[in-house]
């Protein structure tokens, strides 16, 4: 592979992160090849030293993926996460199969709960002095107040376990992807 | 896709390695690159994601050289919480190959 290929494909395997940051790669790598040039190694052993690029692109992305989820937790940077670590082979795929449907039917039925419960608060919170409900209307409206609070510290209790959670696979990704095999040693391939 | 023990191994201590380098002295990536490659036998280009967390980390700071044949190098030095982290992985590091060697023993 010449300088000009890995750089190519390093290049095309980060298509769609930030231009400052391919840049900045881009300029780390070429950087490489000037020393190693100037080390009187040639481009092809230079590349083989470095290891795959599609590889080497893959990690820094999920890096930038992980940092940006970080940096501003969203559910689009979390979906980001979790799509580079499958893409990755991070996560098992039979923990993918069992333990997702399990994390989303469970995620949803709280939500559900939240729902029903901020729901029925507020109805009765409105409604509740006209409702003429046993224990009188300040016990309903006070259940309603209880019920909307419930609904609240539910969800921000959801928030929070789906932050540590992919913050969880993100930390997980990176131990598990920092050192590539140098692409001339054969047997060591991942 | 399970990786050899080699691997694995090296992975835990290339973080500690880099920092135990750059605390000796400042460097650039293609120095500590080749350094580790021919010390533990990884891939040259692995040493670059790892430098860009380690400065998005805040271990690391970079600065530029100019040189006067070529282009300006770009060096990296370690930073304060850099040398903290620096000894919390020393300790780390050898509190596990005592644990470890205590079990294993010595090479006959």
């Amino acid at each position: 592979m010449t300088r000009a290929d890995f750089l190519a494909a390093l290049a095309a395997g980060l298509r769609g992160a930030p231009k400052s940051m391919i840049d900045e790669i881009i300029a780390d790598y070429s950087a490489h090849f000037d020393e190693g040039a100037a080390a009187n190694r040639n481009e092809a052993d230079i590349a083989a030293a470095l290891g795959d690029p599609h590889a080497l692109a893959d990690e820094l992305r999920m890096q930038m993926r992980i940092q940006t989820f970080e940096a501003a937790p969203s559910a689009r940077s979390a979906v980001q996460v979790i799509g580079g670590a499958i893409a990755l082979g991070v996560v098992n795929t039979v923990l993918l199969c069992v333990a997702a449907p399990l994390l989303v039917i469970v995620g949803l039925a709280l939500m559900l709960a939240v729902l029903a419960f901020a729901g029925t608060g507020i109805w009765l919170f409105a409604a509740g002095s006209s409702l003429e409900l046993p224990g009188g209307a300040a016990t309903t409206v006070l259940s309603g107040f209880g019920l909307i609070a419930a609904a609240v510290s539910l969800s921000a209790f959801l928030l929070l376990a789906g932050k540590a959670l992919v913050s969880g696979i993100g930390r997980y990704a990176r131990l598990r992807f920092r050192l590539l095999p140098r692409a001339s040693q054969p047997g060591k391939s991942p | 896709m399970t990786e050899p023990i080699d691997i694995q191994l090296k992975k835990g201590v290339l973080e500690l390695c880099v920092l135990e380098l750059l605390a000796q002295e400042d460097g650039y990536a293609y120095d500590i690159a080749s350094r580790l490659a021919e010390a533990i036998g990884m891939g040259e280009g692995t040493v670059y994601p790892l430098m860009r967390r380690l400065h998005t980390e805040g271990l690391v700071e970079t600065y530029l050289v100019e040189s006067t044949s070529g282009p300006s190098r770009k060096y990296y030095r370690i930073t304060r919480a850099g040398r903290a982290e620096l000894i919390r992985e020393r300790n780390a590091w050898h509190a596990f190959t005592r644990a470890v060697n205590g079990i294993v023993g010595g090479r006959k």
